[in-house]
């Protein structure tokens, strides 16, 4: 087995491979970062997402033990939870009109449309009527974004540049949508959206969410899931518990996005493991436990001796002595 | 027609190229970039599409069922066909045999399928895509029409089908697109949208239907759906068929049946308008038919005694037949393919990273391994470590991949809420 690479040398070559080339071109990766010897999993975790922040990426954290990966919508949902929407919204319009070289507006409590005209030299209903035929271009005809989702950010763009209750109740009852907590759907009817997030549509939400991210001008979305709880078979109270079959599932959703990776875009996902990941026994708890998996991401063939950074799996920290 | 190859990824294109191929998940850059490697296969797809193509309506075709070792390339051979069959005009599922997607169970075939669609000239939304296109196409939609009231068994159907052509509601428009999609839909909601468009909802029997038994009539209400949307079929690749070896006895005889009813042709069986490929590993009749299933399939089926267990067992029967003599054997790796291999990889990997590599001759041994993979591998690996560490010396070592096909309880079992 090839020695473990330090942290901030994997940190860093991640960086320049993905985040500063890859990713913000449209590319999409999923790593699974090895946790050895002195490194954990948190550290890998906020090691991608302090180097992803630095470099403007909208990021999410997940952890296992707090959401249930073997369920794709409250992936979805849980980093949803962790996306500023009136954030990305601004950056959305701002960037529709880059073409027009629009300037971001000072902040404030008027509505946005104000905002966008005074920053702009314009009068404050040609910021809207300037912006509709983008919104529609962009946004209304884009055949890359689900209808619903096309829906969604028409109505948060177009309540964000109205401003008041309307646009707190539209920001509030989508981001309900978006992350799962809704409880009617004839909440979302008047956005014209039409059904809940579910494993079935939840994928294309998510491609599409990836789409809205990518016009907004953000060079991507990194999302980092730590699995240490999937490697216990121990119940706690508070936390998410993997029985054998949820663990399948699980494991089922992480090989789904590695597949995906072809239709994804601006998309990074780094998932963190422990060493016990690496246990090849097919009825253990590790990679071996789940053949798609397992034939997809392990490094069957590799170097005696160095790591390569770029690899599917890598193994992250400092070797481990073996007693002879 | 063939696959056009491209010689000239961009580097974006270049980089996703090398990127599936790191994860051993070959995706459409890296199988457009590579190129075919199975002549038999694809001729023989190619004539599958032919007859799928049928000017006299959705036809019944045999699938086809490819078999190799680990790493010879199913996975590859199955995204290449799916490029040739969009390229061509038809619609492209890809289903992975999975804990989730068992190959017994056609409720969640369909929805995996589904949910896995790709259309030619539109991304996601699979059905709900192909509801808007047919409404435009005429001929094509009256016979979908037609079949749905007339060519089907259940009544509920028939009833969606009435309701999607007079709807002018988006909401309730979707939620009968949804029910096609393999949602539920509640008769109070039917007969309501029944009143509203002024259709007396007591000449249909609105009675539910089970999904299972649903689950045949929605694969060819979408496959007529297709058709009438102008696209020239639905192909359905099923990959990893050979983790069916380790569900239960009766979902394995289940699961051969099914195998029988995608690749058998079987009249009023298999359904019209569909072309299956399936992969399996090609040691999975002797490790998995020999000596078991062809026992223990048939005792388990025939201990049950009932008619139904019996057709069924007929079914399996042909299933494990086709597995043992039908199914085409991939090309092993052999020094042509290895060279070719080795030159269109290291022209992507020029394009990626503006270096071209060294082709190390040693790594060229056509004799070393069976399956490309492992060549694939091996090169990208050390085309990166050369990149990264010039002065290195390196040493690649292998590891062999098993498969197991022990029966694993926890596959059979639903998670549940609490887990």
């Amino acid at each position: 087995m090839s020695a473990p690479m330090q942290l901030t040398d994997w940190l860093d070559a991640t960086a320049s491979n993905y985040l500063k080339d890859f990713v913000p071109a449209g590319g999409s990766a999923v790593k699974f970062a090895i946790a050895m010897g002195d490194v954990s999993t948190s550290e890998i975790v906020s090691g991608v997402s302090d180097k992803a922040r630095d470099l403007d990426f909208l990021t999410a954290t997940i952890d296992a033990s707090r959401v249930k990966i073997g369920s794709i919508e409250k992936v979805l949902a849980a980093i949803c939870e962790q996306i500023d929407l009136y954030d990305l919204i601004d950056k959305l319009i701002v960037n529709l009109m880059a073409d027009q070289h629009w300037v971001a507006p000072a902040p404030g409590p008027e509505p946005l449309a104000d905002r966008l005209a005074a920053a702009n030299n314009l009068g404050a209903s040609s910021a809207a009527l300037m912006l509709r035929p983008a919104l529609e271009s962009q946004i209304f005809y884009n055949d890359q974004i689900a209808q619903d989702m096309r829906a969604a950010i028409l109505g948060l763009a177009n309540e964000r540049l109205i401003g008041g209750d309307s646009m707190v109740t539209a920001f509030s009852t989508i981001g309900e949508w978006l992350t799962g907590n809704l409880t009617k759907i004839s909440s979302v009817r008047r956005y014209q959206i039409h059904s809940k997030v579910n494993r079935g549509n939840a994928r294309f939400l998510f491609e599409s969410f990836l789409q809205v991210i990518k016009l907004a001008g953000i060079p991507g979305l990194v999302v980092t899931i730590d699995i240490s709880r999937f490697l216990s078979s121990e119940k706690q109270p508070d936390q998410i518990n993997y029985a054998k079959a949820s663990l399948l599932d699980a494991y089922e959703v992480l090989r789904e996005f590695v597949d995906a990776t072809d239709d994804l875009e601006n998309f990074l996902m780094v998932v963190a493991a422990p060493m016990s990941f690496l246990d090849t026994n097919t009825k253990g708890r590790g990679l071996g436990r789940y053949p798609a998996l397992y034939n997809r991401v392990y490094d069957e063939v590799r170097d005696r001796n160095l790591t390569n950074p770029l690899s599917a799996l890598v193994r992250v920290g400092t070797a481990i002595e073996v007693d002879q | 027609m063939t696959l056009t190859i491209s010689d000239s990824l961009d580097r974006t294109s270049a980089l996703r190229a090398l990127e599936a191929l790191r994860n051993g998940v070959p995706n459409r850059d890296a199988v457009r970039a590579l190129g075919p490697t199975q002549p038999r296969t694809v001729d023989a797809f190619e004539s599958l599409l032919t007859q799928l193509d049928s000017p006299a309506g959705p036809a019944t075709v045999e699938g086809l069922l490819l078999s190799a070792d680990f790493g010879v390339g199913k996975s590859h051979t199955l995204r290449l066909l799916e490029q040739l069959a969009l390229q061509q005009g038809f619609v492209v599922s890809t289903v992975v045999v999975s804990k989730e997607t068992p190959l017994h169970d056609p409720t969640r075939l369909f929805l995996a399928a589904v949910r896995n669609a790709r259309i030619p000239d539109a991304r996601g939304e699979f059905v709900v895509n192909l509801a808007n296109k047919s409404k435009a196409k005429g001929s094509r939609y009256n016979e979908f029409h037609d079949w749905a009231l007339r060519g089907q068994p259940h009544q509920i159907v028939e009833a969606s089908a009435v309701l999607f052509e007079r709807l002018t509601n988006p909401d309730d428009t979707r939620a009968i697109i949804d029910y096609w999609s393999g949602d539920k839909i509640g008769v109070s909601d039917l007969r309501r949208m029944m009143k509203e468009t002024g259709i007396d909802s007591k000449a249909f029997d609105l009675k539910q239907v089970k999904q299972a038994e649903l689950a045949p009539v929605r694969f060819e209400l979408v496959s007529r759906l297709t058709r009438a949307a102008g696209y020239k079929g639905w192909i359905i690749l099923f990959d990893e068929v050979e983790l069916v070896a380790r569900y239960s006895v009766l979902q394995r005889a289940k699961a051969y049946a099914q195998l029988t009813r995608w690749l058998g042709a079987v009249p009023n069986q298999s359904t019209p308008g569909i072309g299956a490929v399936a992969t399996i590993s090609a040691d999975y009749a002797l490790a998995a038919l020999d000596g078991r299933d062809l026992v223990q399939v048939p005792q388990k089926l025939r201990a049950k005694g009932e008619e139904q267990s019996l057709a069924l067992l007929s079914l399996a029967e042909e299933g494990m037949s086709i597995i043992s003599n039908s199914s085409i054997h991939l090309d092993e790796a052999n020094s042509q393919t290895v060279v070719s291999a080795a030159d269109r990889l290291a022209t992507i990997y020029a394009t990626a990273y503006g270096v071209s590599p060294v082709i190390d001759p040693a790594t060229m041994d056509a004799n070393q391994f069976k399956d490309m993979r492992a060549y694939v591998r091996r090169w990208v690996n050390e085309w990166d470590l050369r990149r990264l560490h010039p002065d290195a010396v390196l040493d690649t070592e292998f590891e062999e991949i098993v498969t197991s096909y022990e029966e694993d309880k926890d596959l059979q079992a639903e998670s549940s809420d609490e887990d």
